[in-house]
């Protein structure tokens, strides 16, 4: 997993919940917490710290994680303007998207995994996403895709089925108002 | 936890960090530069790649081009509207143009003009069809402004903008061969249908597959009526169909015939017509049908029928001749067998000098004249093939001694010796025709009599040769008379021809006597050869092949007799209706002292049968009302009489009367005129109980049988021992006697038998001992013993033959 997703958490847990916290955080998850944006870490370092930080603010981990996925589409756009310009529409994006984080994850790390998804546009309002991942990030991908919204000023519901029991596919249903 | 030490540790964590940043940064440099060194390898051996296939592709372009330019073909390249954008060096050279003139002319000027619209619509058709490649040909003009057969085939290449590619060939020789052909096929189809045969092709089935016009002319179908028909039954009756079919199966196994058919015209009418059939093939050799040429050859059968025709009447008419011919010589020999007879009777009357000198002469000029008849009736024969021959066992010694007899008389009167050599005649029978041979000899020896006034006549006989079957004899009668003329050798066998020079006209003869010999001869299987000189005399030559026989020579003669017996008491039935003649058999009958009932034709005959029984009955053949074959048949099939012998009494002597007698149950013939001689000894032969039978035929057998059993004592197996050992060596012996004999050797001749004496005296009779034992007796000559010996060789030949059959089971 990038390096980015851990620096931005731990930004996140000293922006939201204050640096005691942080330090709670590592030291509960037992881990050093020295992460560099270019680096690649493993998924387990951020479900423990993710669970430690539950833990001690006594907060739902699917909160959580959605609250951290919009926090990191925020971010991106402060981190990677460029995969936004040049791009108009929400859908538009959702569609280019897969190409914009393969280029992403693959400059440094040409042998990473991707995420992978499907998009499909369904009409002008609805947009079908249908998402595969073994790391059970379905909230982040959620709060991601409620970010892109944000970001692109639109209106309206995702909603989020799981397809099969293990969460190993993710549907998302968004409708814009 | 203090705000510092809060901030101590984010610090340090910071510092971790960027330093693991750093590192990861270093690795991925090193990363990022090996990769750039990778991407310069690779474009470099790409580059090098790339330079290495250009020059291929260029050595390759340079290949082509030259392959191009140096084609022994037109290559060029037209825009669509034929305008040329390239052209090889052949192309140059065949137009005559430079390159700079050639490129941008049109290619439609070299076109010769009456194709250019043709040629033409054909590449627009392909433009605008979008046709891939076409091939078409057509004359152009040359730069020497011959025309040139081109055949040529254009590639269109769409891109930019349309291009035809074309490779053009030169096929002028091939047009010109294809033309030559043409017209020589011309020529000889306009031969064939301008010639006076019918063609006619037909497939494998005997289908038509063209009728030329001579043949339509020639039958009245056109070509269009016959085509698909069934050749066969559309020109042939049934059974020549049959027989095509045959043909027709010969054909398809290649052969060829020429043959001779009827064929039906259209609406009737036949035409006969010369047929050469030959099988045609396909260009893989297999058989596709057959080719049948006609010729009309009606006329010419016509003239065959026509000859046949007058073929048949001329053979009709040589047939009345030979009829006529024979009833002629009947007529001619009646009266004269009364003339013969009656001076025969006169003269035994006892009349005066000067009647017996008149008897003598008539009875001469009518032999002269009998003997001519029967000369004509023999040439006719011979002529007509129709000479019968008679192979009977024959002694051909006692023949020759009845020839040298007879003449030395005749020879005597003409103040001539006649001489007579036989050198060697074994003791054997042969079955040969005794008459033809005795006439042979006759003519011959006449003829030589004839025209020698001085000297001697010479006969003489000589075993040649032998095989295991036959004895091959040289006959040849020399004179010492006047001689043939060389220029007239060959003329002395052509009938009523003699020799010119000689003075003949006292002499008698039919000038028939060498042509029949000649004939005879021929008959026989020899050929006459003579040889002449003037003044000094003429030799006249023949060999004959005789078949050797062991069967007893059958007496037809009773010389032996004494004198006329007396037939006195014998009822004799005599059947004639010619007056003269009943009386002449009357008067001959009447002196032997039989009873004569007389008829004058079959059917008086047949009445008096049924009530009157006779001895014999003398019949002749040529009566009116019922002739003697058809009354022999009556007496023998109807009133049952089957012992009474019946004698022919026969004028005829043609080829075909003997059987009929014999067909109608007639047991023999006497041949008119007979003699007197003649007739006792045929009535004798029916008449008396006991003829008389010559020496050799009165040895019932040879074996000493009770001589034979009392030395074996009745042992069989002993017997037949010794039997097959006397075999063996009487064959040796009789083989030594004729070598003895041969070589005149008295000596061995007495040795042998000496050796044979004491066998014989076991197994032969007493008669046959007795001639060995003479063999060695002191005082004999050569001569006599080759005599004895002679006698000796058929009795034991016999003997063998005896011994075989007695002991050979």
């Amino acid at each position: 997993m990038k390096g980015v997703i851990f620096t931005e958490f731990l930004e996140m847990v000293e922006k939201e919940f204050g640096d005691e916290i942080l330090e709670e955080v590592i030291e509960e998850s037992g881990l050093d917490g020295i992460y560099t944006s270019i680096g690649m870490y493993p998924k387990s370092d951020l479900l423990k710290m993710v669970s430690a930080l539950s833990k001690r603010t006594k907060k739902e981990v699917s909160n959580i994680f959605q609250f951290f996925g919009l926090y990191l589409l925020e971010s991106f756009t402060i981190l990677y303007p460029s995969i936004f310009a040049n791009t108009d529409t929400l859908f538009d994006f959702l569609e280019k998207a897969k190409e914009l984080i393969r280029t992403e994850v693959r400059k440094i790390y040409p042998e990473a995994k991707l995420p992978n998804f499907e998009t499909k546009r369904i009409d002008d309002k609805k947009f079908e996403i249908i998402y595969y991942s073994d790391l059970d990030l379905g909230e982040l991908a959620l709060g991601l895709i409620q970010g892109c919204l944000k970001q692109f000023k639109n209106e309206g519901q995702v909603k989020m089925t799981r397809i099969t029991e293990n969460d190993l596919a993710v549907n998302f249903l968004i409708k814009l108002d | 936890m203090s705000e510092l030490e809060r901030l101590k540790r984010k610090l340090a964590r910071e510092k971790e960090a960027r330093k693991e940043a750093e590192r990861i940064l270093e690795e991925k440099s090193l990363e990022l530069f090996q990769a750039n060194q990778e991407l310069v390898t690779i474009r470099d051996n790409q580059e090098a790649e790339l330079r290495r296939q250009i020059i291929e592709i260029k050595d390759r372009e340079r290949v082509y081009r030259n392959l191009v330019e140096n084609a022994t073909d037109l290559i060029y390249s037209c825009d669509t509207e034929g305008r040329i954008t390239y052209a090889n060096g052949m192309m140059l050279r065949f137009s005559g143009y430079t390159e700079e003139e050639l490129i941008g002319s049109n290619f439609r000027r070299f076109v010769a003009e009456k194709y250019r619209k043709r040629v033409n619509g054909f590449y627009k058709f392909q433009l605008q069809e979008k046709l891939q490649s076409t091939y078409t040909e057509f004359p152009v003009i040359n730069a020497e402004g011959k025309e040139v057969w081109l055949g040529q085939t254009v590639d269109l290449s769409i891109s930019e903008g349309g291009i035809f590619n074309v490779l053009a060939r030169d096929i002028s020789d091939r047009k010109r061969v294809e033309k030559s052909l043409m017209l020589s096929e011309e020529k000889y189809r306009s031969i064939i249908e301008n010639m006076e045969l019918g063609l006619l092709e037909v497939d494998r089935n005997g289908k038509i597959i063209k009728a030329y016009p001579k043949f339509s002319k020639l039958t009245g179908y056109t070509n269009k009526e016959l085509v698909g028909k069934d050749a066969a039954s559309y020109f042939l009756s049934k059974e020549e169909e049959e027989r095509m079919k045959i043909r027709n199966q010969e054909r398809l196994e290649g052969d060829s015939e020429v043959y001779e058919v009827k064929l039906q015209k259209k609406g009737g009418g036949e035409v006969w017509v010369l047929v050469s059939g030959a099988p045609y093939y396909n260009e893989n050799g297999v058989i596709m049908g057959s080719v049948g040429i006609h010729l009309d050859i009606s006329f010419q059968k016509n003239l065959e029928e026509e000859l046949r025709a007058a073929k048949a009447i001329a053979e009709r008419s040589l047939e009345a001749k030979d009829l006529f011919l024979a009833n002629i010589s009947h007529e001619i020999r009646t009266p004269l067998n009364a003339i013969i007879g009656i001076s025969e009777l006169m003269l035994n009357s006892v009349p005066t000098p000067t009647q017996r000198k008149y008897l003598e002469t008539i009875m001469a000029s009518g032999d002269n004249l009998l003997c001519l008849i029967n000369e004509i009736l023999d040439l006719l024969k011979i002529q007509s093939g129709k000479l019968e021959r008679v192979k009977e066992p024959t002694d051909l010694s006692e023949v020759m001694e009845h020839i040298h007899r007879s003449f030395s008389v005749i020879g005597r009167k003409k103040g001539l010796s006649v001489n007579f050599i036989d050198g060697l005649i074994p003791n054997r029978n042969y079955l040969l025709d005794a008459t033809r041979l005795k006439e042979v000899l006759f003519n011959l020896i006449g003829n030589a009599v004839k025209f020698t006034e001085v000297g001697s006549i010479t006969l003489e006989i000589e075993l040649i040769s032998s095989t295991k079957e036959f004895d091959v004899y040289s006959f040849e009668v020399a004179d010492t008379g006047v001689g043939i003329p060389e220029e007239d050798i060959e003329k002395v066998f052509n009938i009523f021809e003699q020799a010119s020079n000689t003075n003949t006209s006292s002499e008698n003869g039919t000038g028939l006597g060498l042509a029949i010999a000649n004939g005879i001869i021929e008959n026989m299987g020899g050929e006459l050869k003579v040889s002449s000189e003037l003044g000094v005399g003429s030799k006249f030559r023949f060999n004959l092949s005789f078949e050797r026989t062991n069967l007893p020579v059958e007496d037809r003669s009773s010389s032996n007799i004494g004198g006329p017996k007396s037939l006195e008491g014998y009822r004799i039935l005599v059947v004639e209706d010619a007056e003269v003649n009943r009386f002449l058999v009357n008067t001959i009958l009447g002196n032997w002292g039989c009873v004569i009932v007389e008829a004058i034709n079959g059917k008086e005959a047949v009445e008096l049968l049924k009530t009157e029984e006779f001895d014999l009955i003398l019949m002749d053949i040529r009566m009116p009302i019922m002739n003697g074959i058809e009354a022999s048949k009556i007496i023998r099939n109807e009133l049952n009489l089957t012992k009474v012998p019946i004698i022919a009494l026969t004028a005829n002597a043609i080829q075909g009367e003997t059987e009929k007698c014999k067909e109608a149950g007639m047991n023999d013939y006497l041949s008119k005129p007979f003699s007197q001689d003649d007739f006792y000894k045929i009535l004798t032969k029916y008449l008396l109980a006991e003829p008389i039978i010559p020496f050799k035929n009165k040895l019932k057998s040879g074996i000493n049988r009770k001589g034979i059993d009392s030395i074996t004592r009745g042992d069989e197996v002993f017997q037949k021992r010794m039997v097959n050992l006397f075999v063996e060596e009487t064959k040796l012996n009789i083989e030594s006697f004729y070598k003895a004999i041969t070589e005149k050797n008295e000596d061995q001749l007495k040795t042998i038998a000496h050796t044979m004496k004491a066998a014989a005296a076991h197994i032969c009779t007493n008669d046959i001992v007795v001639i060995v034992r003479s063999i060695e007796m002191d005082d004999f000559t050569f001569e006599d013993r080759k005599n004895r010996a002679l006698e000796l060789i058929p009795l034991l030949e016999a003997v063998i033959i005896e011994l075989n059959q007695a002991f050979s089971n």
